[in-house]
């Protein structure tokens, strides 16, 4: 038993009313509902087709929609952070550690010397970038995917790298004195630049 | 314990079995042979299959692809590379365990 396509926009229109209206959840939702109201309509054919929807929709209990809606989100949050742990896990191996390694290195005689930290901080936060974008360095997700990382983080990176980076500024110039501080924003701009390359990959990975 | 519960941890493991054997897969599709393979005993939950899903997908055992079928996107779930050989790895670990519990559930009386 196959739906019309009259069907399936009703089913969608039921779906985005109880309040699920993101498109990636959408597909997922969609095709799931579809295929049990096609299954109840094959098992008992007498039923019409809003009598199926309105009983399959019954059949996920008091919460409706929301354990399907749930698993689907709490899927793609579980993903992402697999995905931030993934990009972590590779460039905190060879080769890539010794690129950490040693800018962490030219970063601290850096502010060691200079009086103006962010001088030296700013090029390696754009390399970073770079890095983070032009190297595929995990495996690409799907495109529905990309887009739910790319949207997910871009609001809370930004507040967080505009935040991070204006702490930074008024106790930079402990740095030239206190070892201990230049090694404390060696470490710090080090996490940035991390922050970055995680940041950069989500929004190059393809399908 | 009901079935559901022993199922939990397992569910990975069943789930790439299951790619392995049928190439792709859609959500849907995976609870609704689980559930006939076991006559009705396993019933995986949506609650618990599509994490277990993006976990993997996130892991990069797991590729996915759109496609149009009967008029609406489904997304379809298949083996990467790297969870061919994670399969067979995750199915013995399965293997010895049940093994062991057995051996443990089971003691032989001298």
């Amino acid at each position: 038993m196959k739906l019309t396509t009259d069907q399936l926009n009703q089913i969608q229109a039921f779906i985005r009313k109880k309040g699920y209206t993101e498109p990636d959840l959408l597909i997922e939702m969609l095709d799931h509902v579809a295929c049990l109201v096609e299954e109840k309509m094959g098992s008992q054919p007498a039923l019409n087709f809003e009598t199926a929807l309105k009983a399959t929709y019954n059949d996920f209990g008091v919460f409706g929609f929301s354990k399907l809606a749930e698993g689907i989100i709490k899927g793609r949050k579980l993903a992402m952070k697999g995905s931030v742990k993934r990009v972590l896990r590779r460039v905190f191996s060879f080769p890539y550690i010794l690129l950490i390694f040693t800018s962490a290195l030219f970063l601290f005689y850096g502010y060691r010397l200079l009086y103006t930290p962010f001088i030296i901080s700013a090029p390696l936060l754009i390399l970073a970038g770079y890095f983070g974008y032009y190297f595929r360095i995990i495996r690409p997700v799907s495109k529905p995917f990309k887009e739910y990382l790319w949207i997910e983080t871009t609001n809370n990176f930004t507040v967080f790298m505009s935040i991070a980076l204006n702490l930074f500024q008024p106790f930079a110039h402990l740095a030239k004195n206190t070892p201990i501080w230049a090694g404390v924003f060696s470490i710090w701009i080090i996490s940035l630049s991390l922050l970055i390359i995680c940041y950069f990959t989500f929004y190059n990975v393809k399908n | 314990m009901s079935s559901t519960n022993l199922l939990k941890g397992s569910l990975q493991v069943i789930i790439l079995r299951l790619l392995e054997t049928n190439g792709r897969m859609y959500g849907y599709e995976i609870t609704k042979t689980v559930k006939e393979m076991s006559n009705g005993e396993f019933q995986i939950t949506e609650g618990a299959l599509y994490p277990a899903l993006h976990k993997l997908e996130a892991e990069g055992l797991l590729e996915t692809t759109i496609e149009l079928v009967d008029g609406r996107a489904r997304k379809y779930y298949s083996l990467s590379r790297q969870g061919q050989t994670e399969v067979k790895t995750k199915l013995s670990d399965v293997f010895e365990f049940w093994q062991n519990l057995q051996l443990v559930l089971n003691p032989k009386t001298v």
